[in-house]
């Protein structure tokens, strides 16, 4: 394999070279050192970037490109061709805004690192797989970037906690891309939750996606001419390069995700560990169990039960299949979130038809999730799903994956955030290829 | 010790919550508890996973390439994991290393060495060093020899990578850097150091990360020294790590850590993190840094500043933010506001309603947010004023009014209510029913009953969302007086609401037909509309009351009870409807709204066996449809039974050609679920209906239909299911030990066709919790094999939770307890006589996920030749 190595060397070339590429684009002056005056003019809009721009990077970006208050500057991604498709639908929306039908103020880049030494972007959204999300967050904090970063948040838990650190001290917004949070049904359910509305909580059942595939083994494959493959791997491990291990699929290859599990499971944990209020800490304890594929290319679990159980008592069980979401059970009743519809169910039902009343817990409310954190760049909220919420829900997720890989019950020290297994913390770590580290 | 406390604590836990437990596998595996297991000799443990590797899986493992069978590097992979655990089993954890280590010294593939230097990661054994450092002398192999490495303790791997640090070239040197780094190996201090020296930007990032996290003091003189001398560039790369390391830098050496990054000489992000840093280090401090930060013109750092201050809840921090929001433009800067709201400072509210109209809408809503914590009831007209309009800020004056705990919030909201102002009357009330503020119900009541009608309507809405059934003769009084009246609808809708909150069913109806004995026989606008919200409320008190009073009524009474029935909203209904239909002698247009009445709730979800249903729809075609049109309606419910003798029933009507075209229809929409049951029979039954002259749209999704077939892969997927069976209080365990009607001789059971291809990956396994839901019950499945010649098989089985078989009515298989579904996960020997057998499944639910799937093979996995199954033997 051709041993491709970017550096912090060749990157200050590369950034000097982007610059006079991308010579033809405004310069934007940063939101951040206007002030805002009411209007949002183009120079008073949150400057922002996207980094990873497949089918998800292109739903965020644009997501975010139509926010008024939103004014996009680049795109980046290692794929030239989702590059350049994203690109081209930031243009045409601008495009279509602009008197003459023309624009022409957005960046192509390749390499992240040239994205975040712009000086002129407030903000950027990074939806790249899953083994990237750590890096490129840290480096985003370090560069004074505020972050909408898609969900695992990390793809091992000391990198989600190295974000966190990051995020935390230098003092930027965070918005973990757990939309559901953002749904006022999700929130009015938790906020029955935790309002006593169905007595005292004591299990929380999360019915879990069942994972695609399995797929057979497949064939090593030339890489295409517009993909720079050694970049996507990035800290993953030497690999030949076939289709399927990348874009969509890599969230079922342990290398780079941990499947359903922290793919769409992570939304239903999230929203768990919401009505739970357990957003600042994570479970005591786990087992679980699933089924590996022992052959084909994915290496996920695709059908998995586990147990989780909280310092506060509650337990929660995890399911694949049935009714896709969570549900809180109490003493008094029950409320069920049907994740990724937003509907709930309810027993007794006339829970539902309850109205939160001053003076309960209020989780607030979204205009959106992307709104919401274009809001809290703003004003410097935190938003709907901040850093240590994205942790601590990943790091469930991330929990469950192990007990299931060594097959045995665990113990985790919430705070030390250590299983009571060296050999579970040793799965725990993740290994970087160099020259990437944390 | 501490292990076995662990599980015992678990245990309790488990036993308690959960009745069966759901991993009971794992307690098996653990050997710390004697489950009852009743199994056969070839039962498998809950994912039991692929099982531990042979010798010739390290064979094959040596091999393997990649894009070739994984299996046996899966194997090898469950045995290291299993090892690591610290799981006895085949092989011990040197003779794992040893072959592993075999593999990287032999002349296995660049894959298979790769995969084992990351098994030897997980194992994390000295003795696999000379290995790994053999392995990192190649290109191929070098990044995961170090992953090994960097994972496994003692100072064999020291040694050998602060070796390497002097040898390794490129990305290879840079992951020995990395490693050391992670292992944090002081005695590379004065080689890292040395790095800090050369000219490659990345190595120098590394090797400053690396003597960051030694965290000696050897390692920080090392940063220090080259942070003093660094410019440009060289400079920009140690930033971070300089910050990174400042918070474990000893108390007497932190000032001059800090003096190491300049505010002129670094990034705008790392005088944020030093003001992080300051504060930590400082917190006496805090407050002349926030201030100094927030009034000066680093906006970044007033960010930096805004975040940090939030993450304080003293008064110190409130007043801070006071001094400094007074000096500054809010208009232009309304985070100040937004951190002053958040904190609920009084102080806030005139800074707050000053910027009312600043034309900030960012500025505005936060002036709301503010004010729901700040406010005094003289802001409240203004607030409401604001929230009916439109608009991020009128939402957030909304929800402003909605959230506000102030004394008096209520009383004031009646005053507006009752004002002059409409358009504020309306705005008022809607907050009065969303704070559900029950003590204005008299006065909402007043205004329900005497204002305008926009006001009016506004007050009804209200007291749908609040009333309680203490206000029912206050709402039929509303009823009485809007019964003639555009506001008759809203006032049923509050009715009802009232009657659905009332916690027992049975009692839900009783006001209503109260005031409908009161009535008596009356046919005036009030009771029919009582009638009506009887009817919404859906409960079998209200309908006998409505049924005899069908017999009892004329004129606009009988239609309006007509009316009620027909729309009723539930299965209650049915037979009533249908004795109306079929018995009553009903004609025009009150026949009509029966059929259409009747017709939806057939549509409905009521629980009705699906063969009763295709009785009921058999009557409807032969004894009540009277036109095509009809004919027409019903064959569109009609395709949603499933039940073959719902298919039957439509092929009937392909004679009657007006209706040829939606009969075809309505045929493939039925069949696609019950093809899997029988594919030979609705098979063949779509390929008659193939030859004829049917719309393209038809023939496309009959192609559709039988191509599910080659999906199956030798599963069986004609299924019947009959339950669930539950019993009030009892376990999935309870249930195990006892007999339900399907394996009960001389009970007859109901059966319906499993409803099959629900799941695009995994069409033939059946998804009992799609079709049932719930825990702690069982169903059972039902199908019929067919076999040429008698013989010796193997029942390849999955099922999540337990599971219990019959062949030809002989119990050969059962598990008990929670596991999740894995195909093929039970292998049981069966012996099969020739022609019709039938095999029955139950499967136990304890919770969550619930599915089976069944194959059979012979004995040495091959298909069976002539096998066939079906739901209906010939």
């Amino acid at each position: 394999m051709k041993d491709k190595q970017v550096t912090r060397r060749c990157f200050l070339k590369r950034a000097a070279g982007a610059a006079v590429a991308a010579g033809g684009f405004p310069y934007i002056i940063p939101g951040r050192a206007l002030g805002l005056d009411g209007a949002v003019a183009p120079s008073n809009r949150i400057v922002m970037a996207s980094i990873g721009v497949g089918g998800q990077g292109t739903y965020d970006t644009m997501a975010l490109v139509n926010i008024p208050d939103v004014q996009y500057v680049a795109i980046c991604d290692v794929d030239q061709k989702h590059c350049a498709d994203a690109a081209a639908k930031v243009t045409d929306f601008y495009a279509s805004k602009s008197p003459d039908g023309k624009y022409e103020g957005i960046a192509q880049y390749h390499d992240f690192r040239e994205v975040l030494a712009r000086q002129d972007i407030d903000a950027v959204m990074i939806a790249t797989p899953d083994h990237w999300h750590a890096l490129i967050s840290i480096a985003a904090a370090r560069a004074g970037k505020d972050i909408y970063c898609e969900k695992p948040l990390a793809n091992s838990i000391p990198e989600g906690r190295a974000v966190v650190d990051a995020v935390r001290r230098y003092g930027r917004v965070f918005q973990t891309g757990s939309h559901e949070r953002s749904r006022d049904n999700s929130r009015f359910a938790c906020e029955l939750v935790r309002n006593g509305r169905i007595g005292k909580l004591h299990t929380i059942t999360v019915n879990m996606p069942i994972q695609n595939g399995p797929i057979p083994n497949q064939p090593p494959m030339p890489v295409p001419p517009h993909f720079d493959y050694d970049f996507w791997l990035g800290p993953a491990p030497d690999a030949p390069y076939t289709e399927k291990r990348c874009h969509f699929w890599f969230r079922y290859i342990l290398d780079y995700s941990g499947g359903e599990i922290t793919d769409r499971g992570a939304h239903i944990m999230d929203l768990a560990q919401l009505g739970n209020g357990t957003d600042d800490t994570t479970p005591i304890a786990v087992r679980g169990s699933g089924y590996f594929p022992t052959d084909g290319l994915f290496n996920t679990a695709m059908d998995y039960e586990f147990e989780l159980e909280y310092a506060n008592g509650v337990v929660m069980r995890g399911v694949c299949g049935g009714a896709r979401g969570v549900r809180f059970e109490g003493d008094k009743g029950w409320v069920f979130i049907h994740v990724h519809e937003g509907t709930l169910e309810a027993d007794p039902p006339s829970l539902l038809k309850e109205r939160i009343g001053p003076g309960e817990l209020s989780l607030g409310r979204s205009r959106g999730h992307h709104v919401n954190f274009i809001e809290c760049v703003k004003s410097r909220r935190d938003p709907m799903a901040p850093v240590e919420v994205g942790y601590h829900s990943a790091t469930i997720c991330h929990m469950v994956n192990i007990a299931m890989r060594l097959g045995k019950p665990l113990r985790w020290d919430p705070v030390k955030e250590q299983f009571d297994d060296p050999a579970a913390n040793r799965m725990m770590q993740p290994s970087m290829r160099a020259p990437w580290r944390l | 010790m501490m292990k076995s406390k662990v599980h015992n604590t678990d245990l309790v836990v488990l036993n308690r919550r959960f009745r069966g437990s759901v991993m009971v596998g794992l307690w098996i595996l653990a050997g710390l508890i004697c489950y009852p297991v009743i199994v056969d000799a070839q039962q498998t443990p809950a994912f039991s996973g692929p099982g531990w590797a042979s010798e010739e899986d390290f064979r094959a493992l040596a091999r393997y390439e990649f894009g070739q069978d994984r299996s046996a590097l899966a194997r090898v992979e469950y045995t290291v994991n299993q090892v690591s655990a610290g799981v006895s089993g085949a092989v011990d954890q040197k003779t794992l290393v040893d072959r592993l280590c075999a593999v990287l010294k032999g002349k296995a593939t660049p894959d298979a060495r790769r995969f084992a230097c990351r098994m030897l990661k997980q194992l994390g054994d000295p003795r696999a060093v000379p290995a790994l450092v053999f392995s990192l002398q190649d290109s191929e192999t070098a990044n995961t020899a170090l992953w090994a490495l960097e994972n496994t303790p003692g100072p064999e791997a020291d040694e050998a990578l602060v070796k390497a640090l002097g040898t390794a070239k490129d990305r290879v040197r840079s992951g020995v850097i990395n490693a050391l780094a992670r292992r944090k190996t002081a005695a590379s201090a004065a080689a890292l150091a040395g790095l800090l020296k050369e000219n490659d930007a990345e190595t120098v990032r590394l090797a400053a990360f690396a003597l960051a996290d030694l965290g000696t003091p050897e390692a920080w003189n090392a940063l220090a020294e080259a942070a003093r001398t660094a410019e440009g560039e060289r400079f920009t790369v140690l930033e971070p790590v300089l910050v990174r390391v400042a918070d474990a830098v000893p108390p007497d050496g932190f000032d001059a850590w800090m003096g190491l990054l300049p505010d002129e000489k670094v990034s705008p992000a790392t005088r944020c993190a030093k003001l992080s840093l300051m504060i930590n280090r400082y917190p006496d401090r805090a407050t002349d840094l926030l201030e100094a930060a927030l009034s000066g013109s680093d906006d970044i750092l007033v960010q930096a500043a805004l975040g940090l201050i939030r993450a304080r809840h003293d008064d110190a921090a409130t007043q801070l933010l006071i001094r400094v929001a007074r000096k500054t433009d809010l208009t232009r800067h309304p985070e100040f506001i937004a951190a002053l709201a958040d904190r609920g400072a009084p102080e806030a509210r005139e800074m707050a309603v000053a910027l009312v109209d600043s034309g900030n809408p960012d500025a505005a809503v936060e002036v709301f947010k503010t004010l729901e914590k700040t406010a005094v009831l003289e802001d409240l007209p203004m607030m409401v004023r604001q929230a009916g309009g439109t608009g991020p800020v009128a939402q957030a004056a909304y929800e402003a009014v909605t959230r506000m705990t102030l004394n008096g919030v209520d009383e004031q909201l009646g005053n507006l209510a009752s004002g002059k102002d409409a358009a504020v009357s309306v705005t008022a009330l809607k907050l009065i029913g969303e704070r559900r503020s029950v003590a204005m119900i008299p006065s909402v009541v007043k205004i329900a009953a005497k204002a305008d009608p926009p006001v009016a309507r506004e007050a009804i809405r209200a007291l749908q969302a609040m009333a309680r059934a203490e206000d029912m003769p206050d709402l039929l009084d509303l009823l009485k007086r809007h019964a003639e009246d555009e506001l008759k609808e809203e006032v049923i809708r509050a009715i009802v609401a009232v009657c659905e909150r009332i916690p027992e069913p049975a009692l839900r109806s009783e006001a209503l037909i109260e005031a409908l004995k009161r009535e008596g026989k009356s046919e005036k606008p009030y009771a029919l509309a009582l009638i009506d919200a009887l009817s919404r409320v859906g409960q079998p008190e209200g309908l006998a009351y409505l049924q005899n009073a069908l017999n009892a009524s004329s004129g606009a009474r009988k239609e309006a009870v007509l009316d009620a029935l027909a729309s009723w909203p539930n299965g209650l209904a049915l037979d009533i409807l249908r004795s109306l239909l079929v018995e009553g002698g009903y004609q025009g247009a009150d026949r009509d709204k029966l059929l259409r009445g009747y017709a939806r709730l057939l549509r409905a979800e009521t629980g009705e066996a699906p063969a009763s249903l295709v009785a009921r729809y058999r009557e409807l075609f032969e004894q009540v449809a009277a036109s095509d049109q009809e004919r027409a309606m019903l064959l569109s419910g009609l395709a949603q039974v499933v039940d073959l003798g719902a298919l039957d029933l439509i092929a009937e009507q392909f004679e009657n050609a007006a209706i040829f075209n939606e009969a075809a229809n309505a045929f493939v929409r039925a069949a696609k679920p019950l093809f899997p049951a029988d594919p030979e029979g609705v098979g063949k039954q779509l390929k008659s209906l193939a030859e004829k002259n049917i719309p393209d749209n038809v023939r496309n999704q009959i192609g559709e239909i039988l191509a599910i077939a080659d999906n199956f892969q030798g599963y069986i997927c004609a299924w019947q299911v009959s339950g669930p069976y539950e019993i009030s209080g009892k376990s999935a365990d309870d249930l195990f030990d006892m007999p339900f009607p399907p394996e009960m001789e001389g009970v007859e059971a109901v059966w319906r066709v499993a409803p099959m291809a629900q799941e695009y990956s995994r069409p033939w396994a059946v998804l009992l919790d799609r079709i049932f839901g719930g825990a702690d019950r069982v169903a059972y499945l039902r199908t019929h094999v067919w076999l040429p010649a008698a013989m010796d098989g193997v029942l390849l089985l999955g099922t999540n939770d337990g599971c219990k078989v019959w062949v030809n009515g002989q119990l050969v298989h059962q598990f008990k307890g929670g596991r999740a579904f894995e195909p093929d996960q039970d292998r049981v020997s069966i012996s099969l006589r020739e022609g019709w057998n039938t095999l029955l499944i139950a499967v136990y639910q304890y919770g969550g996920a619930w599915a089976a799937s069944a194959r059979i093979t012979a004995p040495d996995g091959q298909p069976v030749p002539g096998l066939r199954c079906s739901i209906r033997p010939e």
